[in-house]
């Protein structure tokens, strides 16, 4: 079931660099919510801080909350419990040196134990859902690696899909793709998000606009602006978001 | 064809300006039309008929230039706003235009200086028409939403204006005078300076839509 994710007053430091300053945000559950803005302002540290990737991170300081539903998961909250509900999908696609079969029955695998029909069937189901089952049902036994960079991506949310996340962050995700499989990608982010919450970065201003329903801007750390998507894109508030916007910056 | 981003830029900024041209040229086509009925000023109304083909050509460019626009460079927040709202507000604007042009046609035609009442009603409604045109224009430039909203009190004046014409003409079909024969003409040409005042209120919505995003109280995304 899709979830709601949140975050209030969160700071951020790497080091003694603050990357993100004052973010207060809700990304509604059921739909797509898109974080935009220039490089290096913060979207990827801001994503990751929501299923706490961060954590891995030397020197990355977290302040303020940041809520799955109506839960603190930077409180008493076990990671790898976290990270089956809130997935995450990468711009570079990253199948496991495994096979097809084997990269989607992974999470399913750890996550309760399904028996060996369960676990055909979760990998039918969501290789079906995320269109590659007709590609690739003859060749299940061979390597993720050998797929296109496409079905790669496909492979890698159907991956994510299979444990069944109440949200699905995307960083990126068809930066590296061509404009069918880029079109693919973007089907499949508004038809999961009905179950599973999307929250995706992109530097695609009209991806933002095609898939999103809410957007944010960032700018420098901070969250300048958000609303929902066509109003931002038609009549923003702040002056930095209608410059960024315009291609008027600096 | 444009191409890069600065080129871009620069064919945004114009844009204002070809709107403004075409206004200011819709409000002397009407003063024209006012000049012929209420003058018999035959060369202004010559000036209109003239000029009608380049003016047609001129909004075809324009239009051109905002759907280039949105196909090739997919313009955001006000840029998206001045090139939508643009793309409306000259339609409207050569509406009215065409409804000048029809006027001045008519008045080479037929004699519409007389009945002296009548003609002077008409100058009446087209200097009005003239003026919310002017200030609906002007609102369009300047993003001034008290500017655009005059142009919709101004409308009730030019209705009120145009029942006046109305009872006139039937006051002259019911007497079955002379004068008579021309009223039907009258009467058209009053409804058409009343639409007039109709576009120059959709222009004004256009300018509130371009200050800001909201179009009749809609703004977009708020329904999503
Ligand atoms: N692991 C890290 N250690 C130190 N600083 C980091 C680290 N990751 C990111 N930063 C810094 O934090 C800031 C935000 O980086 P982030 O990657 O979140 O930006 P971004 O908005 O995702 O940019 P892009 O669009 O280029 O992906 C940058 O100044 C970056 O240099
Ligand atoms: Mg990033």
């Amino acid at each position: 079931m899709a979830e709601s994710m949140s975050v209030k007053d969160l700071n951020l430091y790497y080091g003694d660099h603050q990357a993100l300053k004052d973010i207060t945000l809700d990304m509604p559950a059921g739909k797509v919510t898109a974080f935009i803005g220039p490089s290096g302002c913060g979207k990827s540290t801001l994503l990751r801080c929501l299923n706490r990737m961060n954590d891995r991170i030397e020197g990355c300081r977290v302040e303020g909350t940041v809520k799955l539903g109506d839960t603190d998961v930077y409180e008493n909250y076990d990671v790898y419990e976290l990270r089956r509900r809130v997935g995450m999908v990468f711009q570079k696609p990253n199948p496991f040196p495994l096979s097809i079969y084997d990269n989607v029955a992974y999470g399913p695998r750890h996550h309760g134990k399904p028996s060996k029909a369960e676990l055909d069937q979760i990998v039918e189901t969501t290789l079906t859902d995320v269109g590659l089952w007709d590609e690739v049902k003859d060749k299940l036994d061979h390597s993720g690696l050998s797929l296109s960079g496409g079905q790669a991506q496909r492979l890698c949310i159907a991956r994510a899909l299979a444990v069944n996340p109440g949200v699905l962050l995307m960083d990126e995700p068809t930066s590296a793709l061509d404009p069918i499989s880029t079109g693919l990608v973007e089907e499949l982010a508004v038809k999961v998000a009905k179950e599973h919450t999307v929250i995706i970065v992109t530097h695609n201003m009209q991806q933002a606009t095609r898939i999103s329903t809410k957007c944010a801007f960032f700018y420098l750390g901070e969250l300048v602006e958000a609303a929902p998507t066509a109003q931002l894109f038609s009549t923003p508030k702040d002056k930095r978001t209608e410059d960024y916007l315009t291609g008027r910056f600096g | 064809m444009i191409k890069t981003r600065s080129a871009y830029t620069k064919q945004i900024k114009q844009l204002d300006g070809h709107v403004s041209v075409i206004g200011q040229a819709v409000v002397e086509d009407i003063e024209n039309t006012a000049k012929a009925i209420g003058d018999g000023n035959k060369d202004a109304a010559q000036e209109t008929i003239d000029g009608h083909d380049s003016f047609e050509r001129l909004h075809r460019n324009v239009e051109d230039t905002c759907m280039t626009l949105m196909l090739l460079q997919q313009p955001m927040a006000s840029d998206l706003r001045l090139v939508t709202a643009s793309f409306r507000a000259i339609s409207d604007l050569a509406r009215i235009d065409e409804m000048a042009y029809e006027t001045a046609l008519l008045t080479e035609e037929i004699d519409l200086t007389v009945p002296k009442e009548l003609a002077d009603l008409l100058v009446s409604m087209a200097d009005k028409a003239a003026t919310m045109v002017r200030q609906a224009v002007v609102s369009f430039g300047n993003g001034d939403v008290a500017d655009a909203e005059k142009v919709f009190e101004e409308d009730d004046a030019l209705d009120a204006l145009y029942e006046q014409v109305r009872v006139k003409v039937i006051e002259y079909l019911k007497n079955g005078t002379e004068s008579a024969t021309a009223a039907p003409e009258f009467l058209s040409v009053a409804k058409y300076f009343e639409r007039m005042g109709d576009h120059a209120q959709s222009v004004a919505d256009w300018s509130i839509f371009r200050a800001t995003g909201s179009y009749r109280g809609r703004t977009m995304g708020e329904n999503d």
